[in-house]
């Protein structure tokens, strides 16, 4: 069944701090295929899980994964979030719906961390049609702002958490 | 709150108002040289008045170039209100009178894709702290090399 059929159903499937055993397998072979992490990047990407995509045979077609980093342009710390769909499930917004549920969760668990709490969510677009394509400066479905660019060239995009307050 | 009268003064360097402003700037030490006071004059978009004309409060918008926004042009957006006229949301208010404004320029959202300000003063660095200002929108983005924050709010579908 293609993805471009109405008739299939995409499922969202929280694995955050959650056992992977299940989807271990099909995950690395995406990462290996599409030019995710490998080795032992890949195993420890694994525990970044937040959301995966499973097709309506229920194997896994996309993925986003958050670490909590130190941002040193913002002083604060900050969830960053990679987004990872196979190329036939790169359907007109599934990327921004994948982009906003993992943001939504991120947020509804971020006030429970006691120390280095994040204040939002951050991602590096690196892809060069993303950015010469997806170059509004603030992401309509997500809310994304952009604030700079890395030292390689790539658009910092934030999202801060409702409340969020940044140091002095 | 007393009421008050925003007149836009873009534009128009001879209106009455920006000869009171110069007097404001000078009177409270804002701004003191003569060549820096006439630059800034021409850069002045709302000027706050009350109903007796008093002015006592002023927003300017200067275009620049922003190199770490993709070398992309904004408009660096100041404000400046005398104690006696503080009152809460003020600043806001006059933010966004000045923003909306400029968002109705011809070039903006083409070329000039937003309002950028830096806050320098040392009480609002510690006050104003949310990320995402509520009433004007304005999001935080970094700091300056000398710990000023630096704010943003984009036009409507401006691109980068």
């Amino acid at each position: 069944m293609q993805p471009e059929d109405n008739k299939e159903r995409l499922g969202f499937e929280n694995y955050w701090r959650r056992d992977v055993s299940d989807i271990r397998d099909q995950v690395l072979s995406i990462w290996k295929d599409h030019g995710g992490p490998t080795g032992n990047d890949a195993t420890a990407r694994l525990n970044q899980i937040v959301w995966v995509v499973k097709n309506s045979g229920g194997s896994v077609v996309g993925l986003s994964t958050a670490y909590k980093v130190y941002i040193k342009q913002l002083r604060n710390h900050l969830f960053a979030t990679r987004l990872l769909l196979v190329p036939q499930y790169r359907i007109p917004g599934l990327t921004s719906k994948l982009f906003v549920e993992t943001r939504d969760f991120l947020e509804s668990i971020h006030s429970g961390d006691e120390q280095e709490q994040a204040i939002g969510v951050i991602t590096l677009v690196e892809n060069p049609r993303m950015k010469e394509y997806r170059n509004e400066a603030v992401w309509p479905a997500s809310g994304m702002v952009y604030i700079g660019n890395s030292q390689e060239g790539h658009h910092i995009r934030v999202y801060y958490f409702k409340d969020a307050r940044i140091a002095p | 709150m007393t009421s008050l009268v925003f007149e836009n003064v873009w534009g128009n360097p001879s209106a009455p108002e920006v000869a009171k402003v110069q007097q404001l700037w000078r009177r409270h030490g804002v701004l003191k040289r003569d060549d820096v006071i006439e630059s800034r004059s021409r850069q002045i978009v709302f000027v706050v008045a009350n109903r007796d004309g008093e002015v006592g409060g002023v927003s300017t918008a200067r275009p620049i170039q922003v190199p770490f926004l993709n070398n992309n042009f904004f408009y660096e957006f100041r404000c400046f209100v005398v104690p006696s006229f503080r009152s809460p949301g003020l600043d806001s208010l006059l933010a966004l009178k000045t923003k909306d404004f400029l968002e109705t320029l011809p070039e903006s959202g083409s070329k000039y894709k937003g309002i950028v300000m830096l806050i320098e003063n040392e009480v609002l660095k510690k006050q104003r702290t949310k990320a995402v200002w509520p009433a004007t929108g304005m999001v935080f983005a970094g700091y300056t090399s000398q710990g000023h924050h630096i704010r943003i709010g984009y036009f409507k579908g401006a691109r980068i």
